[in-house]
């Protein structure tokens, strides 16, 4: 049985994207939004910590070893059912990350991109499905508050279709804001056309990333889960998420698979 | 590679190159794959296939600076980063000896079948095959389906009882030193071995760097170690994955 409404899958097919809002519950957002919290707080402290730091933007790359709730919400329920229906049982993880975006910083117009386009050589593309990447708001996110663009149904586009250079990531012609309230998840495929937008509100926009694909496929540099991540993951797909199983062949876990079965 | 390689790969899925291996390096690779069968055959606890119908000796660059350096062979390795691209990695490397009276009933299969592939129009790996022996045609030679990599993933097609009977399957019957590719939506079995003698070959297979490796085929400390050049470290999936590719030497 789907876990995708027809609407839902033919809106992703078309678009190449899909909103969730109210993803997360209140009680939710607020134990999610206190672990990452906890996570920007320990990276502010230690330097040492690996990450972006440029003052338009601001990145803690492998969220997941920072808190179990980071980590638990890579199958949160409300998205990621449907992120597996779309890629297929042998999903993986290629990536995790908190971005933070604080008023004031400039992105300018080279910002578009596809994720997998340049990065993963070999696949057309235009007819694959190779990575989906859903975003977790913790903060309401308005039209000028950084919020992620897309360019609707650029995932089907040849894949030497060039990028019409623009000034700003805003005046991208047909481009859409993904605005919403916090709580709200949205994802789109990886082939996708987008880029952040810049910040010109007050309040800083802050985003979890899980970015998924194939289980074989390798995660991103320095995302190979540490043994302590490793061992927090007791059940067969959260091993097969971390890259813990065998790449080419099955089983594939399911759904419903309890701890330590 | 040439106009023309490119072609009959592009249409055919297949490519054979007579020659590829001088006699000396043919000499020189067979005398490590002998000394690696040795070892193998001697200590069960070295990883590989032990069966009537085939032998492999799993991780054979382990075992031999030769085999080692055949990951770049100067008149193959080119030909597979033409295909591939330069962000090519291995992904595999086996030693495949297939016993004289081996039987292969219904061997014929496709490599990968990924859902989220569009597979007719993408290109994940090259397997490269190298006969240290002449395999003659009823000795257990490759069988291939031309221009079967074009079929979409999820595609099913007829699996003879034996392999040999598929219409329009090609035996890759060839003398030592002969090298073959084929990609990873050729649909392939391996023939009945009905000859006297054993079938060796050893087998390179490649793909994107992207890609994970089999968990078994990750270098050890010793190989890691001897991988000295940025490109040979590629090759051992010892790169940023989604990073750019390093720069290869025209050839």
């Amino acid at each position: 049985m789907s876990v995708l409404s027809d609407e839902q899958r033919r809106f992703f097919d078309a678009s190449g994207y899909l909103m969730i809002p109210g993803a997360l519950s209140a009680a939710e957002l607020a134990a999610v939004r206190g672990a990452a919290d906890q996570a920007e707080a320990r990276w502010r402290a230690d330097p040492a910590l690996p990450g972006t730091r440029i003052p338009e933007f601001e990145e803690i790359p492998a969220i997941m070893e920072y808190h179990p709730t980071l980590f638990d919400l890579v199958e949160h329920p409300a998205v990621f059912p449907l992120v597996r229906e779309l890629l297929g049982t042998g999903i993986g993880l290629v990536d995790h990350a908190y971005y933070i975006t604080p008023p004031g910083g400039h992105i300018d117009g080279t910002a578009w991109h596809t994720d997998v386009r340049t990065r993963v050589p070999g696949v057309h593309h235009a007819g694959s499905t190779m990575m989906i990447r859903a975003m977790f708001a913790l903060t309401d996110i308005a039209a000028d508050g950084g919020a992620t663009l897309v360019l609707p149904g650029t995932h089907r586009q040849p894949d030497d279709t060039p990028i019409l250079p623009v000034a700003t990531p805003e005046e991208m012609p047909g481009a859409v804001a993904l605005t919403c309230e916090a709580g709200t998840a949205y994802f789109f495929n990886g082939n996708l056309l987008h880029a952040p937008s810049n910040n010109r509100g007050a309040v800083t926009r802050r985003v979890l990333l899980y970015n998924y694909g194939h289980k074989w496929m390798r995660m991103w540099r320095d995302h190979e889960p540490s043994l302590r991540l490793a061992a927090a993951a007791q059940t067969s797909m959260r091993r097969q998420l971390l890259g813990l199983t065998p790449p080419y062949k099955g089983p594939d876990a399911e759904l419903s698979a309890g701890p330590n079965e | 590679m040439s106009e023309e390689q490119r072609l009959f790969f592009n249409t055919q899925g297949y490519l054979v190159v007579p020659d590829a291996l001088s006699i000396e390096e043919l000499a020189a690779i067979r005398s490590e794959a002998d000394a690696a069968e040795g070892r193998w055959r001697a200590d069960l606890s070295l990883p590989g296939v032990r069966r009537p119908d085939l032998e492999q000796v799993l991780g054979i660059m382990e075992h031999g600076p030769a085999l080692f350096d055949l990951l770049e062979h100067p008149r193959i390795f080119p030909l597979v980063r033409a295909l591939l691209g330069p962000d090519v990695m291995m992904l595999d490397h086996d030693y495949f000896i297939t016993p004289s009276g081996a039987a292969i009933p219904q061997g014929w299969h496709f490599d990968f079948d990924l859902p989220g592939v569009d597979h007719p129009r993408s290109r994940l790996m090259v397997k490269v095959f190298y006969a240290l022996d002449d395999i003659p045609p009823d000795g257990g030679a490759t069988l291939v389906l031309p221009a079967s990599h074009i079929t979409p993933g999820g595609t099913t097609l007829p699996n003879s009882e034996v392999p040999e009977n598929l219409p329009g399957a090609v035996p890759m019957t060839l003398p030592a030193g002969s090298a073959y590719l084929i990609n990873d939506r050729t649909y392939h079995s391996a023939g009945n071995n009905r000859s006297g003698i054993h079938r060796r070959l050893l087998i390179y297979t490649y793909g994107h760097k992207w890609m994970r490796m089999w968990d078994e085929y990750r270098p050890s400390t010793e190989l890691a170690a001897r991988a000295v050049t940025p490109q040979r470290r590629q090759l051992l999936g010892l790169s940023d994955p989604y990073g750019p590719p390093v720069a290869w030497e025209e050839t």
